[in-house]
């Protein structure tokens, strides 16, 4: 496996999100996404450094979307993930399957 | 859009003083948030939201989006150094002096006076404590920015090294009113008393940060899977 289409712990969450979101996938959304199913509350500008990063990477590309009045007068920017980010997560996924095989992640042991 | 729908203009003044490229998103975000927020929890508390998200978010992006170069991080980490080891300074001074001058007549004069405990024990103090400081703050940082630790060290003794050439030009500058005085001999004495302190304590106290950033580069290198590789 290339090192550098392994995710860290953050990056695969957000990657995980952006897809889930499909289309509606920007800033909001996915800071409430992240604080539902996985109980963080990110910080918006955490968000956009990780996207930014999975940007430069390949992994996410994004567009901007209408100013609205409820925003300022400022645009949302949409992420949907590439397929080389697909191919990343699907990646990290086997990874992480494969590193955690017969272990018992439950406390009181290390193996199933 | 109403006043109360309307997000605190300092705080998002606070953001736009960091120049981010997504800027204009993170404040679009925050304030169609904000306005969720005032519409269900009222303004007051979304006011509240408001002014803690701007500050966590400029503190992220300040420290990860590495705006703030490894220079800011390393002028921080000097100045945070000479701080704790001014207020260090400040209680050992108050102890001894309350400790050993309660008797002294000259109490009130020495009470304040970094030479108070006598020169060569204020020298020791400075030699003994200065690497302490200069360790755990060096330690510290190295933990906070791992991915810069190592420049943050080299930019760091560079700060270390102009301040004390600062340092010696004002003394040798600003001090010149003494010996216009008439008492050139009392102005070359602190002029090298001064020196001696500052120079021997600043040039510890990086060696030690150096030290202490190094050994939390070290210890995330062992750490780290690839290391190995």
């Amino acid at each position: 496996m290339e090192l550098d289409r392994m995710l860290g712990g953050f990056e695969h969450l957000l990657l995980l999100t952006v897809l889930r979101l499909d289309e509606r996938a920007y800033g909001v959304s996915i800071r409430k996404e992240i604080l539902e199913r996985a109980g963080k509350d990110v910080a918006i500008g955490a968000i956009y450094t990780a996207l930014d990063r999975l940007g430069k990477k390949g992994f996410v590309e994004s567009w901007l979307g209408e100013p609205t009045t409820e925003r300022g007068g400022r645009a949302k920017r949409f992420y949907r993930v590439t397929s080389a980010g697909r191919a990343a997560l699907v990646e990290t996924d086997r990874a992480i399957k494969n590193v955690s095989k017969g272990l018992k992640l439950a406390e009181g042991g290390s193996r199933a | 859009m109403p006043d109360e729908l309307k997000p605190p203009s300092a705080a998002s003044q606070l953001l736009s003083w960091i120049r981010d490229p997504h800027l204009p998103q993170i404040l679009g975000d925050m304030s169609e948030e904000y306005g969720e927020r005032a519409r269900s929890l009222g303004a007051a508390a979304a006011r509240r939201w408001y002014w803690r998200e701007a500050i966590r978010n400029a503190g992220v992006l300040v420290w990860r989006k590495g705006i703030a170069g490894s220079a800011f991080i390393a002028f921080l980490a000097v100045l945070t150094t000479n701080i704790l080891f001014a207020i260090m300074a400040e209680i050992v001074w108050h102890m001894w002096t309350e400790a050993m001058m309660w008797k002294s007549q000259y109490r009130p004069l020495l009470y304040r006076q970094s030479w108070g405990m006598g020169w060569p024990m204020g020298f020791v103090f400075e030699i003994l404590c200065a690497p302490l400081v200069g360790l755990a703050v060096g330690h510290v940082f190295g933990i906070a920015a791992p991915e810069r630790a190592k420049h943050v060290r080299i930019a760091a003794g560079v700060i270390w090294m102009v301040s004390i050439a600062c340092f010696t030009l004002w003394l040798f500058g600003g001090l010149q009113s003494l010996s216009q005085l008439q008492i050139p001999a009392f102005a070359l004495h602190v002029k090298r008393l001064l020196w001696l302190e500052f120079v021997s304590r600043e040039l510890v106290s990086a060696g030690a940060f150096f030290i202490g950033a190094g050994v939390a580069l070290r210890r995330r290198k062992e750490a780290s899977p690839l290391s190995a590789s």
